[in-house]
């Protein structure tokens, strides 16, 4: 974690690859989270998911150094306060386990709010989870958001302000929206660009209805937002469902 | 949650405070209090037990502050002095029954409890005051309640059923790990300190209990970390065989074991390298003061001599610096004093430029901190009174004077927090009122600097007419009843009086294992006394 220096780097997404495990192990596990554990910050859900894998007793594959935590990798790392429908993350085992196990231990084990969905074995080699993430479906729930999509301009950039470490920057929502339609008059459900190399934060989507479409700032900072699923891209470019 | 009005609730089943039979505080420093305050009015429960209704749970305390706990007498329904473990059963028991047979007047539970041995109802005593303004008597006004309350402990810790499946928090919390309690109580009677004095007498916990407690709790809860817990680890007379054993055993499980400061010779750094493989954990050394004189004074176990060759060690092992906590403002302390403190960094300084340069890795780093003295009750410095805080400040301006070296960092502790610890350490009923003012006005988190407002409590205490300076800084003597005079920790007060006599002549007192110095503990009929 964090705040443990680690000697050795860790490299999760190549954990299939590493010398000391053996290939097939790793187990893919769709979950979902609600209540009170979506308001936990991504390395505090890293922390609970590695204390539950510890508690289940299932055989685990940890990370070299002299602090050793399990191998996961998480496919795209949840922000505070969303809720997921359909995540996906990687657990390394160092034995061969049938996913059914893998499933029932978890799921007597998780604290409330965290459920696995379901699990399969990961395939060999290939792209790791989280370059594999390139979209990612959200629908946002408040006063008016639905409503606010058919006043958001059709065409042309919609910049908005990012804030990050070192003051904020401008950045175009419009390019990194695929899908965007009103549920009802408070919700919105949005197909958007996600992963390592062009992500769009769903707080980003709500301002650009604010700064763009006149939603009450209010209503935006107060939305729910559940991530609904993530999307990688087939051979044939076709968009696929990652699970 | 008062704007949103959201009653303080508990952490499983959100269930509000009030709806609770009893709501339990453990006092573990004396800044906390007007944070305890302020959670039994967020919890919807009336602040002063004289306010609360028959249908109000019981707020009940315990914890080391708990053995003087007059300045929060009147928010306290009960109290229990002295370890949980077997008086929270018969409380709970009793409680029951109770409930059972259509409860009644608050009272009349209070009047039950109070019968419970270790049990204090502040209520059931009235406290008079002499002209001065000293404690007159502090006499029980009903028959339930005994004039003096002794201190519950127990005596066979293997037998006292450790909790091994605890919560485990989803955020990241301070003592975030399983922690195993090598024994209570402390050998060394340290005279400045109010923990050797409360918990004695020493009981140990059996190696194998605690190696059957470390593997059951981290397959329970997934840490993967576990401390050791105790006043002194290096006095444990199992580590040797407990850690010979854990730590093979945690790395099995890949679960860290982390050491807390142990003192340092061949066995404890043998015994670091191989719990911390790659990492090299910090020393840390506390000589509390700077001379030979005082550290006679107040009996703390430490020569220069050891220190020096523990400091040798430590560098030949590849350690490249230590951190060294003293006192400032003990009783007898001088600028000579404190200068020693300069002294003995110098001299480490030395010693490390004698160490060969190829163990020299890394520059030295040296970190000595200061904080103040705050006389406890329960200690053979209980009628001493705390040095200025203009006295302090002009001890750490000298200090940091004398230590302008760049391997050496020097931090020290705020005066304002010490000198208020020191006024509520040794409080009594009347400062109450100052607490429950205090927090109407906002007064919380006390214990964090950056909210913490002297001339707030002192405003608020100059309005009741109270003066600081009678609780922290004047002389008290011997035989002034102090507020806290009908407690009884199984230290005898003729003990304490002989031990600040010698602390007075800077004569030291051999500690338990040496031999007994008759503190009076043995009234419990166990542990290190009896062994």
């Amino acid at each position: 974690m964090s705040d443990r220096p680690n000697p050795r780097p860790r490299r999760p997404e190549n954990a299939s690859n590493r010398p000391n495990m053996t290939p097939g192990r790793t187990m893919r596990a769709r979950f979902s989270r609600t209540g009170a554990t979506s308001w936990l910050a991504h390395l505090d859900l890293m922390r609970v998911f590695e204390r539950t894998l510890r508690r289940t007793g299932l055989p685990l594959a940890f990370t070299q150094g002299f602090s050793p935590h399990p191998v996961m990798t998480f496919a795209l790392p949840l922000g505070v306060g969303i809720d997921a429908g359909d995540d996906v993350a990687d657990f390394a085992l160092d034995a061969d386990i049938a996913p059914e196990e893998f499933v029932g231990k978890m799921n007597a084990t998780l604290p409330e709010g965290l459920r696995i969905l379901g699990a399969r074995i990961a395939p060999e080699g290939g792209e790791s989870l989280m370059a594999a993430v390139h979209e990612a479906s959200y629908v946002l729930r408040g006063p008016g958001v639905g409503a606010a999509v058919a006043r958001l301009p059709a065409a042309g950039p919609l910049p908005v302000a990012k804030k990050g470490k070192e003051g904020s920057k401008i950045v175009d929502v419009r390019p990194l929206l695929v899908e965007l339609a009103a549920k009802d008059d408070d919700a919105l459900e949005a197909l958007v660009k996600a992963g390592s190399r062009e992500n769009l934060r769903p707080d980003l989507l709500l301002q650009a209805l604010v700064d763009h479409a006149g939603l009450p700032q209010d209503a935006a900072d107060d939305a729910e937002t559940l991530r609904t699923a993530l999307y990688t891209t087939g051979p044939d470019g076709a968009r696929i469902r990652l699970a | 949650m008062r704007r949103e009005g959201i009653p303080l609730f508990s952490l499983e089943s959100k269930t509000p405070l009030r709806e609770f039979d009893f709501v339990g505080f453990t006092l573990q420093y004396e800044l906390s209090f007007p944070n305890v305050l302020n959670m039994i009015d967020l919890g919807g429960i009336p602040v002063r037990t004289a306010d609360r209704a028959d249908d109000d749970p019981f707020v009940i305390a315990g914890g080391p502050c708990a053995y003087n706990v007059e300045p929060m007498a009147d928010f306290f329904d009960l109290v229990v002095m002295g370890e949980g473990e077997e008086v929270l059963g018969e409380l709970l028991d009793l409680h029951g029954a109770w409930k059972k047979a259509g409860k009644g007047p608050r009272t009349e539970f209070l009047a039950r409890a109070a019968r419970i041995p270790g049990i204090y109802v502040p209520s059931f005593y009235e406290v008079s005051y002499n002209e001065d303004g000293t404690v007159a008597s502090v006499a029980p006004n009903r028959p339930e309640a005994s004039a003096r309350v002794l201190k519950r402990i127990v005596l066979d810790l293997d037998a006292a059923g450790y909790p091994e499946d605890d919560l485990v928090p989803n955020l990241e919390t301070v003592h975030d790990r399983v922690f195993l309690e090598l024994f209570r109580g402390c050998i060394r009677g340290c005279r400045f300190c109010q923990a050797g004095y409360i918990y004695r007498p020493v009981r140990e916990r059996s190696p194998e209990s605690l190696r059957k407690q470390a593997l059951a709790a981290t397959a329970a809860t997934g840490y993967e970390e576990v401390g050791l817990l105790s006043l002194s680890t290096s006095d444990y007379t199992g580590l040797a065989e407990l850690t010979a054993h854990l730590v093979d055993d945690l790395d099995g499980q890949r679960v860290n074991l982390s050491l807390p400061s142990l003192r340092v010779d061949s066995v404890s750094l043998e015994l670091m390298e191989k719990a911390s493989k790659v990492r090299k954990s910090g020393l840390t050394f506390a000589p509390e003061a700077g001379t030979q004189r005082l550290r006679d004074v107040v009996n703390k176990g430490v020569e220069e001599g050891d220190l020096m060759r523990s400091m040798k060690l430590a560098f030949e092992g590849g350690w490249n610096g230590a951190k060294l906590y003293f006192m400032l403002g003990l009783p007898t302390e001088t600028m000579e004093d404190v200068e020693g403190i300069a002294a003995l960094a110098h001299q480490i300084e030395a010693l490390w430029r004698t160490i060969p340069r190829e163990l020299r890795l890394r520059p030295l780093d040296l970190n000595i901190s200061t904080s103040m003295f705050v006389p406890k009750p329960f200690t053979a410095f209980q009628w001493e009174p705390q040095e200025s805080m203009d006295g302090m400040r002009a001890k750490q301006q000298h200090l940091r004077n004398l230590l302008r070296s760049k391997a050496i960092r020097y931090q020290w502790h705020d005066t304002h927090q010490s000198f208020f610890e020191a006024v509520l350490a040794r409080g009594d009923r009347r400062l109450g009122a100052v607490l429950e003012e205090g927090v109407k006005r906002g007064r919380r988190f006390d214990s964090w600097d950056d909210h913490f407002r002297l001339d707030a409590w002192l405003g608020i205490m100059a309005e009741q007419g109270l003066d600081p300076a009678f609780y922290a800084n004047r002389k008290r003597p011997y035989d002034e009843t102090t507020p806290w005079d009908h407690i009884d920790v199984g230290v005898e007060r003729d003990f304490l009086v002989r031990e600040s006599r010698a602390a007075e002549a800077g004569e030291t007192t051999t500690n338990c294992r040496e031999g007994c110095a008759g503190c009076g503990a043995t009234v419990f009929g166990g542990g290190v006394c009896f062994e």
